[in-house]
Order: C-alpha cells, then structure tokens, then sequence
C-alpha cells in the first residue's frame, strides 16, 4: 500500500496533473480513448464476424485486424499505467478498478481463443461453431462492462 | 447562444433529464461504446477503401455497416440527450462546434461515397487495387471520426468558451 | 440467441454503474440554477486535473449564512480551463480566506459546484468553459 501512496503522491503526480499544458493529462486521456477505439473497434468487428455477421467476408481474411487490436492495446497499457501512478493507491483500493482490470484481461483472453479455434486452424470451415460464437459473444460483453467501468472510474474518485 | 442555452435548461423536459442524476454518466458510457462501433465498423470499410483486405469485395464489407451506424445513432441520441440537459457546456464552445464540424465532414465524405462511389466500389474487381479517388474517401472518414472522437475528448480542458 | 445475453450483459453492467454513481459525486447532483455564496478558509487545495477541488471551512460569524457553516468539498474545473480563465497552482493556498459562489448539491451534503471566487479587490474569477459573466438570474441565498 505505502508503495501505491508513494507512487500517488509523487513529485511526477503533482507535476502531471497540475500540469496546464494539453500535452500532459488531456492528451494522455485522449490517447486512452483513441487505443479504446482501436482496441475494441477492431474487436467489436472480428467478433461480429464469429457471430455470422457480414458472413462473406472470409473470417481468414481479417487477420491483419489483430494487428490493430495490439496496436489499441499498447496504447492503452501505456497511457494506463500513467494514470494509474497518478491515483495509484486510490484504484488499488477500488473494486471497480479491479472490474475492469478483469473484463479486459478475459475479453482478450477470449479473443485470442476464439482467433485459435477459428482462424488459425487451417482447414477450419469459415462457419463458426456455437462455442465460439459464444466466446465471441462474452469477449463483446467484456468489452463494455471494462468501458462502463472505466467510466465509472471517474466518477468514484477518492475526494482526499 | 447563452441565452438560449439558459431558456433550454429552464425547460422541464431538461430539468427532469438532468436531474436523474444516472442518466449524465450512462449517457457517457453509451456513447464511448457507440464510438467504438462506429470506429470500428466503419473502419473496416475505410480501410478496404483504402487498399487493405484486397481481394475481398467491397459489398461483402460494407455489410458491416448496418452496426456502425447503429454506433452512430447511439452517439447522436445521448449527444442529443447531453444537448438537452447541459447546453451551456457546448453551444459556446469553439471545441465542441469544431466536433460538429467534423461529424459533418464525415458525414459528407459518406454521402459522396454513396451517392457517386459506390456503384463503381461495388462492381470493381475485387483483386484490384482501390482508385486514388476511393484512398481518399477512406482516409477522409477516418481521420474526420478520429478528429470528432479528439474534439470531444478534449472538450473540458481546450478553449475557454469565452 | 447470443447477442441478446450480450446486450443483458452490458445492461447489467450499466445498471451497477448507475446505482453506484448515485453515492457519490456527479455533477448532476448539484443544484445547477441555485447560486448561494460562501465565505471561510481554504483548509485543502488540490490543483489538478481533470478537476482543482479544494475544501473550505466555514465557521459561524455575524455575516456569515448558518447554513454554510461546516467543511465544504469544492469541485472546479480542469486544471487547463481554469488557467485560461486566471486561476494559478497559487490562486489559493491552505490557510487563505475565500469567497465564492457555487452551486450546492441536490441532497444537502457539504458539496458545491465552483461558480466563481471573488478576489479581494472584488474580480471574479470564473471557472466554466461557457459561463456567462453576469449572475444567472436565479439566486437564492446570496448574502449582501
């Protein structure tokens, strides 16, 4: 715990978020929603298609889209990290902090199961199976419980 | 403008909104959740238009746009609800007229697709490369939504409204 | 079908959301067209993003409103906005005395929604991105 409020109360905290320039916290927010955007925008897409949406797009042919999902993700778990030092003993005693930590680490979790089971098969029909309909279905799910979450977030922040 | 935004906030209709004091931020995350559809779904196409998935018809892609513009009516109706119960926030903001700028970029950028590029777009050969025109169109669309996503993100911390 | 357990799924998630927002502070708590002024003393300061908060000490005196009596949570604007509208890291510090007229929260609790602080030499200092210079005009509590 000492360590989190450490890193919280930090000279680099105070600099950040006192800081009147758009290129400290506004632009590392900004930079958090456009990985959201790519992250769960190119989700949002590969999973639409496990679920037989656009079903003649060959699933196969959207690979490169994965790409983008690391792209998003870096971009996230960067600029996370910066504001996670910058409240960091305030989240870890947050239970939504905790949700949302969670709902990401399953959605792709179950995105990259359902990648195994369907597109990285060779020989696999491009039909997808009930099961990984499913898992593309909960991954979605994941998604925007960790949005609702992240949201919430901002507005549970600790007063002190 | 203020003046105006003072009389709609005096308005029942906006009272009762914004005094459900859920709604503000449900609101919010509906409308990250609608950009992340719109982003995504139209994405694909832009990105198609733009020369990536070559190979893969432009008609089967655009398949996916029905979700995207689902994203977009989610993120036009709780904008719209916004508008309603805080417009004080917008309608003097140089940011947030920008975002509507942009959001008619978009849409514009759409329209011609549509109305001029798209007969051509979906009877193309499917193993060629998009014409510059189409490059275009594609990059258009993405950077206007990406500059619409910037412009209300940015929101509380550019400008001055003054 | 799947995409239905997928939609009670977010709705479910929406609806945590929003019970849990309702404990705490959203700024659609405040009573957004009730301006009442306060006087005391800064006794916390927090210059930062995405929102300066600072806490003010009210205590009775002749003059002073026995409804503002007590400590207040003060939530102002981002720490850029602010800028451009005058404030400074130093505008204020622990110890300082300060007037200010805010808007107070819906349920009573020792909450305001920043407004402006009035300077010593009588300026105001604004905080909003779209505030209109003059007093709305619904006040209430406003002390002469």
């Amino acid at each position: 715990m000492a360590f989190f409020r450490s890193l919280q109360d930090s000279a680099f905290t105070e600099w950040f978020l006192g800081s009147a320039s758009i290129w400290t916290y506004p632009t590392v927010l900004t930079l958090h929603t456009v990985g959201m955007a790519i992250l769960v925008g190119a989700s949002f897409v590969i999973h639409l298609r496990v679920l037989q949406v656009a079903r003649d797009v060959p699933l196969r042919r959207l690979l490169p889209l994965y790409r983008f999902i690391w792209i998003g993700f870096a971009i996230n778990l960067l600029s996370g990290l910066i504001l996670f030092v910058t409240e960091a003993a305030d989240r870890i005693a947050d239970p939504v902090f905790y949700v949302k930590m969670a709902s990401i680490a399953a959605a792709l979790w179950l995105g990259v199961i359902v990648k195994r089971r369907t597109i990285d098969r060779p020989g696999a029909p491009d039909v997808t199976t009930g099961l990984s309909r499913s898992m593309a279905a909960a991954s979605l799910a994941l998604w925007t419980i960790a949005i609702v979450a992240g949201r919430l977030m901002a507005y549970l922040k600790s007063a002190a | 403008m203020l003046e105006f935004a003072a009389w709609v906030e005096s308005t029942q209709i906006s009272k009762t909104l914004f005094g459900m004091s859920w709604l503000w931020p449900a609101c919010e995350s509906l409308h990250f959740i609608g950009l992340c559809m719109l982003i995504g779904g139209a994405g694909l196409l832009d990105l198609r238009l733009m020369g990536m998935f070559r190979g893969v018809p432009i008609r089967h892609v655009k398949a996916m746009m029905p979700w995207a513009i689902g994203g977009f009516l989610i993120n036009a109706g709780t904008g719209a609800l916004f508008l309603t119960m805080q417009p004080h926030l917008y309608l003097s903001s140089a940011v947030w007229w920008s975002k509507v700028a942009f959001i008619v970029v978009a849409a514009a950028n759409a329209l011609f697709f549509e109305t001029r590029l798209a007969p051509s777009a979906l009877s193309m050969d499917d193993n060629a490369d998009t014409s510059l025109v189409m490059k275009v169109v594609g990059a258009c669309s993405l950077v206007s939504w990406f500059a619409v996503l910037y412009c209300g993100r940015m929101l509380p911390y550019l400008g001055t409204g003054n | 079908m799947k995409t239905s357990s997928r939609v009670g799924l977010a709705v479910l998630g929406l609806a945590l959301a929003s019970v849990s927002v309702a404990a705490h502070h959203s700024f659609a708590m405040f009573e957004m067209d009730k301006n009442v002024e306060y006087q005391g003393v800064v006794s916390e300061w927090k210059w930062q993003n995405p929102h300066v908060h600072f806490t003010v000490d009210i205590k009775p005196a002749p003059g002073i409103d026995p409804q503002t009596v007590g400590r207040w949570d003060v939530e102002g604007g981002s720490v850029n906005i602010m800028s451009r509208q005058g404030w400074t890291r130093t505008s204020y510090k622990v110890g300082d005395p300060i007037r200010l007229v805010g808007h107070p929260m819906k349920d009573g609790s020792k909450g305001i929604s920043l407004f402006y602080s009035i300077r010593p030499d009588g300026t105001r200092l604004y905080h909003d991105i779209a505030r209109p210079k003059d007093d709305v005009k619904k006040t209430s509590g406003v002390l002469p």
